[in-house]
This record gives structure tokens, sequence and C-alpha cells, in this order.
């Protein structure tokens, strides 16, 4: 349950955001103390906007993403923060919003869509009934114009109208439910779609397909997007910014390329050089040595340091906040500078050795 | 050229019937059929043979009736009793069972070896109806409030409700039946609270049967205490099974996104997670519903409710072959019917399941 904060006034934001985070905690109560999943998260997601959120399982992600629509399970507190949303003169804090409000925002103005689609739908109504179920909850609408819209929709994400529209989960593959999800997921128009690993344990041409389909729709309908996911290449695809977490933190957010071909904080370095041929380049492939660390009772200073071979005396001590690297890039790392110049030199030192050979 | 004849199209000698089986081996409804009917076959033949393999015989346990109640010789009792007995119990088993089958094809049971002239399909025809209607209101009524409280403990999973209906469903579930109705007489009759001679029999004396507000009254004043009995017995199973559906359905990842789809709950609670939830409790219900045609002989024996139960123990005991082989095909053709029943209506209420296998 939301804390409530007292604030009540509307702080200032720029027109184009559409949804600002801002200083957002969860915690989950586990038999063996709090759970810090996300710790401080702020962000600004602005119209239209894509959104990667990347980083090794258990760093907060799907948390993060959970409580952007407020479904977290019952074990979890939203500790402190906002999460100021606005559409044209609509504006609510969501952390604030009561049970009925928070019915009409999710999916009218927040959709997400879950992390394997397999068991997404009640499997004993027809897909075009649990349409008709979401348009019904929201607005008054008949199931003629639910079908049309339906039809629409499932034409826009590559699958017969015809077929789908009147079957039965189970009928459906794979592949084709998440398609079916993200089509129910626009039903209603959301100004911001979540994606929870909408790629993972779908075959390659699946995937692809997938991509394809969300990049199109972003380009026609032009909702803002956050994406959850530990596969870099989709965010490479379909990301404007990058945001990688560690620990329940955001550590660092940039615009892609940025973020791609400049990493200043050692933990998106890592997990960039942990992937083949993001950049096209060929490069040798390192992992991050150890785990990420025990959110209950997380290591003093910078969350990273007893993985990071940068680690100096200050980052056992002091937690490092984000430093502007770049412009719209922060990234909280002491050493972001000799980061970025061991980086560089690495890879004009890989060319060179290609080149030779 | 039409006209032509093909010599591949002549139908072969033969051909029809196979073709015919052939129909019937494609066609889902037909081949359950026979499949019942091949089980109830099966099931009436067995028990022909069964009964007929308990120690002592109608003739024998009557002789000893009449020994002891008029103390006969067994010569005299003897002769009088073959002289009751219409049945020849002294013929091969193989020409009994001919016998017996080829009654019971054109719906003959048989006459009560016991009581003379009396009908099997009499004697069912008069008590079948009280056991159902006990054993069936008492089934509906556990179902309907066992499904309803089942769903709240669910909802309200380890609350100081849920804990105390747990409690009382695991009492339900695991006590027998007869304990509960011993412990009725003994505390009825300790504290004067119920008049079991007046409570005895399924009618009272001289009511006359039709609807009338009397005679349902009369009725439900006779049955309540069998009723009372089944429902404490069966509720808790009912309490226990929703209970555990209605949780692993809430866990179920269709029900978060019917959440995240911003689903009013009353129709997450209706449609995504009751109709879930209910579905395997329908086979449970369809069988409970055939075995109430058995009713309960135990209760029906203490209460002193004559019905279907009633007979089928006094049957057992005095070997009455007829009467127990008709009790038990009753129960059996119930069984057997209800399974098919359940086949049949799972295609409708889970579309999972395609009725038919193939094409």
């Amino acid at each position: 349950m939301p804390v409530s904060n007292g604030k009540s006034s509307w702080p200032e934001l720029a027109n184009d955001v559409v949804l600002s985070v801002r200083d957002l905690s969860v915690d989950y109560q586990a038999r063996r103390g709090l759970v810090k999943a996300a710790r401080n998260v702020s962000f600004d997601l602005h119209r239209g906007e894509s959104i990667a959120l990347v980083g090794e399982s258990g760093c907060g992600k799907t948390t993060l993403g959970l409580a952007l629509v407020r479904l977290l399970v019952k074990q979890a507190t939203i500790r402190n923060g906002q999460m100021l949303y606005q559409r044209g003169e609509k504006k609510m804090d969501v952390v604030e919003l009561g049970q009925e409000e928070l019915r009409q925002y999710r999916w009218a103005e927040c959709a997400m869509v879950f992390q394997g689609a397999q068991n997404a739908f009640n499997p004993v109504l027809r897909i075009r009934d649990q349409m008709y179920d979401t348009v019904k909850a929201h607005q008054d609408s008949s199931k003629e114009e639910v079908r049309k819209r339906g039809m629409d929709l499932l034409r826009m994400v590559q699958l017969e109208p015809q077929r789908v529209i009147d079957a039965y989960p189970h009928e459906l593959s794979g592949g084709m439910r998440q398609r079916v999800l993200i089509a129910m997921s626009l039903l209603l128009n959301p100004q911001i779609l979540i994606l929870d690993e909408p790629t993972t344990a779908l075959d390659v041409i699946t995937q692809r397909t997938i991509i394809e389909v969300l990049r199109r729709l972003k380009e026609e309908l032009g909702f803002a997007m956050i994406f959850i996911t530990h596969d870099l290449s989709v965010a490479a695809e379909l990301a404007d910014r990058v945001a990688t977490m560690y620990a329940g933190r955001i550590i660092e957010l940039g615009p892609v390329n940025e973020i791609f071909y400049r990493p200043a904080h050692p933990y998106s370095a890592g997990l960039i050089h942990a992937v083949p041929t993001v950049t096209g380049a060929y490069e040798e492939l390192t992992s991050i040595e150890g785990s990420p660390p025990d959110l209950i009772d997380p290591p003093p200073g910078c969350k990273f340091h007893p993985r990071c071979g940068f680690a100096t005396e200050v980052c056992r001590v002091d937690e490092p906040e984000g430093y502007g690297v770049g412009a719209n890039h922060q990234a909280a790392c002491h050493h972001w500078q000799t980061v970025r110049a061991t980086l560089t030199e690495q890879r004009s030192q890989q060319r060179a050795e290609r080149g030779l050979a | 050229m039409s006209s032509v004849a093909v010599p591949q199209a002549q139908p072969r000698p033969g051909a029809d019937w196979r073709r015919a089986l052939r129909a019937v081996g494609s066609n889902f409804l037909l081949r359950r059929i026979l499949k019942a009917i091949l089980t109830i076959w099966f099931v009436t033949s067995l028990l022909f043979f069964l009964i007929r393999l308990m120690p002592s015989n109608p003739l024998e346990i009557y002789i000893q009736e009449l020994m002891s109640q008029y103390s006969m010789s067994y010569q005299d009792a003897r002769s009088q009793a073959a002289s009751l007995f219409a049945l020849d119990l002294d013929a091969p088993l193989w020409q009994q069972y001919v016998h017996y089958m080829s009654g019971l094809v054109r719906g003959d049971l048989g006459t009560s070896l016991r009581s003379q002239g009396t009908k099997v399909t009499d004697i069912i025809a008069k008590f079948l109806p009280w056991t159902l209607f006990s054993v069936g209101t008492a089934l509906l009524i556990s179902v309907i409030i066992g499904v309803g409280l089942g769903i709240v403990m669910a909802y309200r999973r380890d609350s100081w409700l849920d804990n105390v209906l747990s409690v009382f469903a695991s009492i339900s579930s695991s006590v027998p039946q007869f304990i509960f109705a011993v412990l009725i007489i003994v505390f009825g009759v300790r504290w004067k609270l119920l008049d079991f001679a007046a409570l005895r029999g399924s009618t009272s004396p001289g009511i006359e049967p039709g609807f009338t507000f009397a005679f349902i009254k009369d009725i439900f004043y006779h049955a309540w205490l069998p009723i009372a009995v089944y429902v404490l017995t069966s509720i808790g199973t009912w309490m226990l099974s929703m209970r555990n559906n209605t949780l692993a359905t809430l866990g179920e990842d269709y029900v978060t996104v019917a959440r995240a789809r911003g689903l009013r709950d009353t129709r997450i609670a209706t449609s995504y997670v009751g109709r879930n939830a209910a579905l395997p409790l329908v086979t449970s219900f369809a069988l409970a519903l055939a075995y109430s045609v058995g009713g309960s002989p135990v209760v029906e024996d203490t209460f002193k409710y004559v019905g279907l139960g009633y007979y089928l123990v006094q049957s057992v005991f005095q070997r009455d072959y007829s009467l127990m082989q008709g009790c038990f095909l009753v129960l059996t053709v119930a069984v057997v019917t209800a399974n098919m029943i359940t086949d049949l209506l799972y295609g409708v209420l889970d579309p999972r399941i395609r009725i038919g296998g193939g094409e």
C-alpha cells in the first residue's frame, strides 16, 4: 500500500512528459528482512519515447514495471516516491490513487504486456470476449464496435483477424498469444505501454516479428514505451534511451547510442561486452565476475564495487549519485572518466590487433 | 455414361455392418454410449456371480430365521421354506445367468425372493424417490454452501475465519456418517430434544401425498435428520476443494493480467477465478449425484428412513439375490451414466477438451 508523502501540490512538469517517476522505492517484506528491490528510482518518460530497462535478473526491473501499474504482490510496499502521470488536463500521482481510480488508470492510461503470455488469457473465454471484458470495464461500447476495433488491432500485429478473434487461447501458438496480448493492450489507446520481456521464450523468427510489430505500432499510434529486457539487441533496436538497473537503482541512463558506444558505468560496459555483436563489430566476449548483491543486506557504498575492476576506497564508502557524463546521459560512477578512457583504449587496441592479423 | 456400373462401388457382402461399425467408431457420442452399455453389462455379470459366491444362500438364511423364531426343527423349516421359494436355486449357474439376463433385457428384474410376488422394479420405484429426495437435497445444500464458503476462505486466506472454517471442514470431511448419526440420537434422546419414534419412516402414517403444504412439510420433517447428517459429513470436502482450487486459480497469470486490464473485481471473481476453480468440481458433483442413488444404508438404517439404501442392507442380510442385484444395478447405471454425462459436459464447459479427439 502506498504511503502518502503529504505533497499535494503539482510540480512543474514539461508538457511532453507523460510519466515522471521520482524517488520511487519499493520493499518486499521477507522472512529475513526488507528486500530493497527498487531504491530512489527517478526518470521522466516523454511522449512517444521508448526506454529500455536492462540489467541482470533480480536487479529490480520487473518490480519497477509492476509498480508503475501498482500490481505489486501483497508483501511489497511503495516506501516513498511519486509517479506523476499526465495526459492533457488529466494529472495524477499514481502512488496516491484509490482502488477505483487505479482500476480506471490501468490499461486505459498504462497497459502492461507481461512476460510469457502463455497464461495471460482466461482459458475458457474466447479472445473476442476477453477483449469485450476489457473495453466494457472502462467505457460503454457495443460488442460489434469492440470486435471491429479488435480485428483492426489484430491485423496490425500481423495476425489473421477472422481466425484469431473467435479462437480460444489454447488454439493459438505462444508467439500468436504474445501478439494478441499486444493487440489487446492497445484496445483503449493507452498513453504508456509497459512490456516485460516481450520476446523471451519465443523463437528467433517470432522475436523478429514482434520487434517489427512493436516498432511499427509505436510509429503509427505514438504511445510511449517502457520495455524490460535482458536482451540488449532488442534494446538496441527499439529503444530511444536505455536505463541500466543494478541492485534496485538506475545506475546509468542515456540515449541508446551513447550507452552502447560510450558507456560510462563499468556495469553497463560489462553487460554490453557479455553480448555478441550488438555494435556490429567482433569483440571478445567477457562475462561479469560474481553475482548481483543481496538486496536485504547490500554492501556499503557503490553496490557494484565488489565486482568492479575500477573500484577504489571511495567506492566502498560513498554511493555515487548520477554524474552528467554527456548530453542527457547520467552515470552513477565515481570513476566514469577512467572507465570511458580505458574502454576506448581497449577498443582501439583490439582494432589494431585485428588489423595486424 | 453415368449408368455404367463401376465395379468398386458394388457393396461387398458384409460391408454394411462394417460401415455401421465404422460409423459408431468415429462418432464420439455413439462410442461413449456403447462403452457405457458394455460397462454396465460387465459389472452386472460380475455382480451376478459375486453375489452367489457369498456364504450361505437365501433358503438357508430363511430356514435359520424360522428355526430361531418359531423353534422349528430343521426338516420342518426346510419344507416350509422350500414351498415359498419359487426360484430354483439348484439349477446350474449358467442357466440362472441366462434366465436373469434375458429378463434384464426385457426390463424384468424378477421378483423379490423374500416378499414373494413383489417385483424388484416395484420396490425400487417405491423407495428410490425417498433416497433421491433426501440425498439430493443434502447434496445441493452442501455444494452451494460448501463452494460459497470455499471461495470466502480462499479470498480471506489465513484470516481467523479461514482458520475456523478449515478446522470445521477437516472434521466434517473426516468423521464418518454413522458417528454423526449416533451422536444425534444419543444427545437427542438424552436431552429429550427429538421425538425419534415420530421421525421414523419417510412420511407420517395417513398423510395424503400431493403438492400440499402439509405433505411437503411432512416429508421434510422426516428427512431433515438424514439430510443434516449428509450435509455435515460432505460439506467439508466441497469447502476444502473449492478453497484450494480458488487459491491455485488466484495465482494464475491470467488473473494478474485481468487486474492489469482494469476489470472490476466482481467480474474477475466470477468469470476468471470462480469459473476456472469450479471446473474440476464438476466430476465430483456428477459422481456424488450418482452415488446419491444408493443413498447411505447406514444413515437410513439408523434413522429408520426407508429408502433404497435401507433395502440394500436388508437384501444383503437376507441374501435376497434378485433385490440385491436390482439395487446394485440401479447404482451401476447411475454411476456409469453420470461419468458419461460428465465427459460430454466437459466438452461444453471447458473449450480445451475437444470432444471427438481426432479430426
